[in-house]
């Protein structure tokens, strides 16, 4: 494979997968600069589809770069290409992205309509009551947009991490586990399950103000839920940090030595012990991996 | 030899044999154009009848991947989901009710579906009978060219078609067996023609979008039947986990 259709089959996959809006400021510099320039040099590589989905990230890249007059001609050079954009979905998202970000809401809000069978249309519409910072206006919105489409994933995300912010971190696992059961290899998904329950153990035991065996048992489940689902994110991926250093801060939470007292019921016992041998393993592997986090922990 | 050679006027060539071959080709590209144009434009489904595909969806991920979920979180949704698909919130259409499969034809939804139907099919076989309609017209029992090669007497029907002469060599062509042979065997220069990468595509992504099942179009079941058979099938599940042994997995792979 030459090296020009390398980078084509590198920046398709990009711009069809979404992955750039999660890229590091340079990483997004980066490829805003590797865009144009094979946009310029060798548009030729790429069939129509592939040229207009590479028009579009690169479109994505020069707003989120604050090219905005790039992103203009873009913008301008789709809506030749495929005419008025009454009918286009797609286009009518990028203009009201594109006024949006040009400081004119109520114009973007007018191109993307109210016609509810336009349901991309109808999401972007969804997001736009998170700039309010009502952050309960914005659950109920997505939780309508989710009564309307019941596996859109991204959605799901979206109102997982919404709900986490507001603490309620065992709604948030629930939003989270619907991408799971669609994606059920997805280990950054079970890792953010994972450390939601975390959170949620963090958040409960704070609260907790008896030392009564059954409040002690519930605890326990949730973290067994928690240390469950990071050990089923490194079984899917053995190099996934993350996942590690959450096993690695459950095993050596302190809350395992007030669970000593409970050793005499069966569960307990086994679970202290499968803790400890984590422990071991997950600093083997924490310290295997990445020096430097290891040393951060420590501290 | 039984027959002795014919001798061919080689005016045959430049009046017959290349005109016919010309506008079939001619005839090809036109049509795949018009074809292109009469195609329906993609529309817009009602957001009801998406909502419940992906209610669907949803279900059926729960049925194939509940393993990701711990046998309580398990239990919740089933109860969640049975509840759900045994009742008609989801339903698309308020009250569908059993339809008799004749009726499909009075549905205007339905007759648009066979009006495209129709359409495609027209535009396949207009053509090819004014073709042949032309060919018998003007040059009906010529004998038009002579093969290079030698061929068995199996392709006497294939090549001699309209010419009524049970002893002449196999290896002359009439001129309707050459309409036959264009007819069948110009794919390759189509497709060289109009680029093969991108007719291949569009028949990919028409393939694709025939995913889910068809719920409420023409001939295809309907959405109560498939949500109480996936409720059924929600019902039977078992509570098995991945995380159950997940530690000692772990644990001994490390």
């Amino acid at each position: 494979m030459s090296s020009v259709s390398a980078l084509k089959n590198k920046l398709v996959l990009v711009a069809r997968s979404g992955t750039y809006v999660n890229f590091a400021p340079s990483q997004v510099q980066k490829y805003h600069h590797e865009t144009e320039r094979f946009l310029m040099n060798s548009s030729d590589e790429l069939d129509a589809v592939e040229l207009f989905d590479v028009y579009e990230m690169q479109f994505h890249l020069a707003l989120i770069t604050s090219h905005d007059v790039e992103a203009k001609a873009i913008l301008d050079r789709l809506v030749d290409q495929f005419g008025s954009s009454e009918n286009s979905q797609r286009i009518r998202l990028l203009q009201s992205k594109y006024l949006e970000v040009m400081g004119e809401p109520e114009q973007a809000l007018k191109v993307l309509g109210n016609d509810p069978d336009e349901l991309r249309l109808s999401r972007r519409l969804t997001t736009n009551s998170r700039k309010s910072g009502n952050a309960e206006e914005y659950i109920a919105n997505l939780n309508f947009y989710l009564d309307l489409q019941p596996s859109d994933l991204i959605t799901w995300a979206e109102l997982g991490d919404e709900y986490a912010k507001v603490g309620h971190y065992d709604k948030a696992v629930f939003s989270l586990q619907e991408i799971l059961l669609q994606e059920p290899f997805a280990y950054p998904v079970f890792y953010k399950v994972g450390l939601y329950n975390y959170y949620r153990f963090l958040q409960e035991e704070q609260a907790l103000k008896t030392e009564r065996k059954d409040k002690l048992w519930e605890l326990v489940e949730i973290l067994q839920d928690a240390r469950n689902n990071y050990l089923r994110s490194v079984e899917i991926c053995d190099v996934y940090i993350k996942s590690w250093i959450g096993i690695y801060l459950i095993s050596s939470h302190k809350f395992n030595d007030k669970l000593r007292k409970l050793n005499s019921v069966k569960e307990v016992a086994k679970f202290l012990e499968q803790n400890d041998k984590l422990k071991t393993l997950s600093e083997k592997k924490i310290r295997e991996l990445d020096q430097e986090a290891w040393a951060q922990i420590k501290q | 030899m039984a027959t002795p050679d014919l001798i061919l006027d080689p005016a045959l060539k430049y009046w017959v044999l290349l005109p016919i071959s010309f506008v079939m080709v001619l005839v090809g590209l036109i049509r795949s154009n018009v074809t292109y144009l009469l195609s329906p434009k993609p529309k817009l489904e009602p957001y009801r009848a998406v909502r419940e595909k992906q209610f669907l969806k949803r279900a059926q991920s729960f049925t194939q991947n509940s393993g990701v979920l711990n046998a309580r979180e398990i239990r919740d949704r089933q109860q969640f989901l049975i509840e759900k698909l045994n009742s008609s919130d989801f339903y698309a259409k308020e009250g569908e009710e059993e339809l008799d499969p004749l009726s499909a034809f009075a549905d205007p939804a339905n007759n648009e579906a066979m009006m495209n139907m129709a359409k495609g099919n027209m535009m396949n076989y207009i053509p090819q009978t004014v073709i042949m309609g032309w060919v018998n017209y003007f040059f009906a029992g010529f004998v038009i060219m002579k093969l290079p090669f030698p061929v068995t007497d199996g392709f006497k029907g294939m090549l001699q078609t309209g010419v009524a002469t049970p002893d002449l060599n196999v290896r002359y062509v009439s001129s309707i067996s050459w309409y036959f042979v264009n007819l069948f065997g110009l794919r390759p220069v189509y497709s060289l023609l109009m680029g093969d990468k991108e007719a291949n595509e569009l028949i990919s992504q028409q393939n694709q979008q025939q995913g889910m099942p068809n719920i409420g179009g023409p001939g295809g079941p309907k959405a109560d039947k498939l949500f109480k058979a996936e409720a059924e099938s929600i019902q039977i599940l078992g509570h098995e986990s991945i995380f159950d042994g997940i530690v000692e997995r772990v644990l001994s792979e490390n």
